[in-house]
């Protein structure tokens, strides 16, 4: 009897090749780079220029690769399951073609790492800003890939024409958006959580009051502004806790200058500059509610697309995968988001909403800008206003000079 | 399926790294990319606007120069930018004389520096500046994009110092057609942003321009390029449009207010309302033959804001052709580039044989040779 084959052989094998390959990529790319070093030290637009430790890197991402992926991947190969139709259905489900799906984020790993280096060994310079943004684009082709293969093995069954069940039809789905959402994240960022949404509406609340007593609440936070934007990005990106953060901070400062911030404003004097910093405050939140609404328009209209995709890709018959497909599949994905984005933009709701956040962003700057000039006006520092002031002044004089010089050529004519 | 599923990712994910590594062998050497092949001549300067000169290579000379004017949204160079797609080139090679505007990069100080300014101001000043160099009393005007809108302005204001006017996709009914730009324009609130930022940052119009094809500009066109990384030839091409589209010069506050405010938002130059240092811009004046020439598929400026150039003008020489290309394809396409530069030459020189050899004095012969039409696409 014909022995049965390992069904990891095969992968193994290529794996093992791929990496090989890469390997000896690296190191022609680093004796190239060694062998150079004459050329490039007498090359005045490299001068400045060493090549980045390329063993190192790649070490670097075998490692995380390797804890990463083979510690589970190799307890689980004695049961991993032969290609068969029950075993596509749990395909999602199985260690290698997990560590598969997760080739997507040692991929971004690795592009990460070349960005890294290119920060970090090169000069500023047309080709590297370009290849950074080719390796952003295929950050998000990969994404698109990493997505394809998760969901690869629930489309099964309709991409062979077999009409699924109610149930699996759901679970597809579900899958689907789960996994969209993550490309949307690579493509327009993460969007603020409900926790930050409605601590921002309670900010605004405490804002729009804008009584003495309400502002002196708010005006200790103030105090600590430089703060505040690293609190609310990390809000926005959704890390946990930090609107607690915010919470003690802004009962930390109001408890230790509370006399000041509520004598302060009955003095007069302070009055014009805690209206001005409250209008800041106000501005800075009404912008980040307004960029909220807007991104989360965004994802909304990427999960629109991502239901139109579906329904693509399953009308999509495929008999055998290959490059081509892959590509034409990635081909349906931008196209159909294309097309989804493009109605989105004509939308109504889409003008509003941008329109909100291009205003609330310039009164944003507006207000702080009238904020520094009231702030400056104690030191001989000239602010934006003092600075516009000098402009016209300068484009006045321009004028009158061309119009003078005009009239004596004329005189002489 | 399954199994050939993985080779196959794995596949196309080694491919990936492999023309990846070829590509970073090859760009991370590449500081910059020359722009503007064809050398010329600073001849004029004024402010931190230039005015370059190329003399004719061959052919047949034209007797009477043309003045390019670009938009001031991005860099000149777009039409130079490669040996063998350079619109200047084959102009020169066909006889014409140019002369090109470089509007040069606004600085905070030119934020007061308004449209009548670079029209009535810059641009007046440079078209007299020819007029004397080369000894025509009038001379031929080439517009492009926003410097197409202008060149049709500055006809209309000045038209007894413009013998031709050819127009490459330039808007003049901003509110025909569909495009994005002009359903997002009503929305935007110029007199805010002019107020609070000054000058309009070039990465804030760039951004606005990629947000019109997100997709396809900020995914596809790398993932795309991604095939041809170790070709050298085609890097550096990509690169040089990459340079160009970048190369944003920020947009001078009050220039960008009139232009978006009475053009995008209220339309009065088609409307015949628009008014330039108190003047009224009335296009039925610009009655010297034009060459209108746009792109069917241009997303930026839709044929629809073109077109209508013919009806609202008062020339009765007008040629219009559309060209099956999007608003970049107008410069590098190879059709455009093969047809296009010979087109322009051809009806420049056929209809540039009366104003020289006098000096300011307007030849008044062979005028009524100038075959009259009214040619419609």
């Amino acid at each position: 009897m014909k022995e049965k084959e390992d069904p990891t052989t095969g992968l193994m094998s290529q794996w093992a090749t791929m990496h090989e390959n890469f390997w000896k990529e690296w190191l022609a790319l680093g004796e190239r780079f060694w062998a150079n070093i004459p050329a490039l030290q007498t090359d005045k637009t490299l001068s400045g220029f060493s090549p980045p430790d390329i063993t190192k890197m790649y070490f670097d991402w075998w490692e995380k690769w390797g804890k990463a992926m083979y510690p589970q991947a190799l307890t689980d190969m004695p049961m991993f399951k032969p290609f068969t139709m029950e075993g596509m259905q749990r395909w999602g489900e199985w260690p290698w073609f997990k560590a598969l799906g997760d080739l997507g984020i040692w991929y971004r790993e690795m592009l990460e790492k070349f960005e890294e280096e290119a920060r970090g060994e090169m000069q500023e310079g047309l080709g590297v800003t370009v290849f950074n943004r080719i390796n952003r684009a295929v950050k998000i082709y990969m994404e698109v890939l990493d997505f394809w293969i998760r969901i690869m093995g629930l489309l099964q069954d309709v991409s062979a024409g077999k009409p699924a069940s109610a149930e699996e039809t759901k679970k597809i789905y579900e899958e689907w958006m789960k996994n969209y959402r993550s490309v949307m994240e690579s493509l327009w960022g993460q969007i603020p959580s409900s926790d930050v949404r409605s601590t921002m509406k309670a900010f605004t609340g405490t804002s729009l009051a804008a009584s003495d007593f309400a502002w002196s609440f708010a005006e200790p936070v103030i105090s600590n502004l430089s703060q505040l934007p690293g609190i609310f990005q990390r809000m926005i990106k959704g890390e946990k806790g930090v609107t607690a953060e915010l919470g003690g901070l802004f009962i930390k400062n109001y408890e230790d200058t509370m006399g000041r911030a509520l004598l302060a404003p009955s003095l007069g004097y302070f009055r014009e500059f805690n209206e001005r910093i409250n209008k800041a405050v106000y501005g800075y939140v009404q912008f980040n509610n307004a960029k909220t609404a807007f991104f989360s328009m965004l994802y909304r209209s990427g999960l629109q697309a991502a239901e139109r995709v579906l329904q693509r890709f399953a009308e999509f018959k495929i008999d055998e995968l290959t490059p081509e497909t892959i590509r034409e599949l990635y081909r349906i994905w931008w196209n159909v988001n294309e097309e989804t984005y493009h109605e989105v933009f004509r939308t109504e709701e889409f003008r509003d909403i941008s329109q909100q956040l291009v205003e609330r962003g310039l009164l944003l700057r507006k207000w702080c800008d009238e904020l520094a000039h009231h702030m400056l006006k104690f030191t001989s520092i000239p602010s934006k206003q003092d600075m516009d002031e000098i402009y016209k002044a300068i484009y006045d004089l321009r004028k009158d000079v061309r119009a003078l010089r005009k009239a004596v050529t004329d005189l002489r004519v | 399926m399954a199994d050939n599923t993985v080779n196959v990712m794995i596949k196309e994910i080694s491919r990936l790294q492999q023309k990846l590594l070829k590509g970073y062998e090859t760009m991370f050497r590449i500081k910059d990319v020359e722009s503007g092949v064809t050398p010329g001549e600073l001849v004029y300067r004024e402010d931190r606007v230039s005015l370059f000169h190329y003399k004719p290579a061959g052919g047949e000379v034209c007797p009477v120069p043309l003045l390019v004017v670009y938009a001031l949204v991005n860099r000149q160079y777009m039409m130079d930018i490669e040996d063998n797609l350079s619109l200047f080139r084959k102009l020169l090679e066909r006889g014409i004389e140019l002369y090109v505007v470089d509007w040069g990069y606004p600085g905070k100080i030119d934020r007061y520096v308004t449209m009548e300014d670079h029209i009535q101001g810059y641009l007046n000043n440079i078209v007299d500046f020819v007029r004397d160099r080369s000894g025509s009393d009038k001379i031929n005007m080439l517009g492009i994009c926003q410097g197409g809108t202008f060149s049709i302005i500055y006809s209309a204001l000045y038209p007894e110092k413009i013998k031709n006017l050819v127009v490459m996709v330039a808007p003049v009914d901003f509110h025909a057609g569909e495009g994005l730009l002009i359903t997002w324009a009503p929305f935007l609130n110029p007199e805010l942003m002019v107020d609070v930022i000054g000058n309009i940052p070039g990465e804030l119009m760039n951004l606005g321009f990629l947000w019109l094809k997100p997709f396809q500009l900020i995914i596809d066109k790398y993932v795309g390029l991604v095939d041809r990384l170790d070709d050298p030839g085609a890097v550096q091409s990509f690169l040089r449009m990459e340079k160009w589209i970048f190369d944003s010069p920020d947009q001078a506050g009050e220039t960008f207010r009139k232009f978006v405010k009475e053009l995008y938002q209220e339309n009065r130059l088609a409307k015949g309302e628009f008014t330039l240092g108190g003047e009224k811009v009335d296009l039925k004046k610009i009655t010297m033959p034009v060459l209108n020439m746009f792109g069917e598929l241009d997303h930026l400026v839709p044929p629809e804001c073109s077109k209508p150039l013919a009806d609202l003008i008062g020339s009765k020489d007008v040629t219009t052709i559309a060209y099956p290309v999007g608003h970049i394809g107008m410069y590098v396409s190879s059709k455009a580039q093969k047809e296009m530069a010979p087109t322009v030459a051809r009806w420049l020189i056929e209809r540039s044989q009366v104003t020289k050899p006098s000096k300011r004095k307007v030849a008044g012969t062979g005028a009524a040779a100038v075959k009259k039409k009214k040619a419609k696409k």
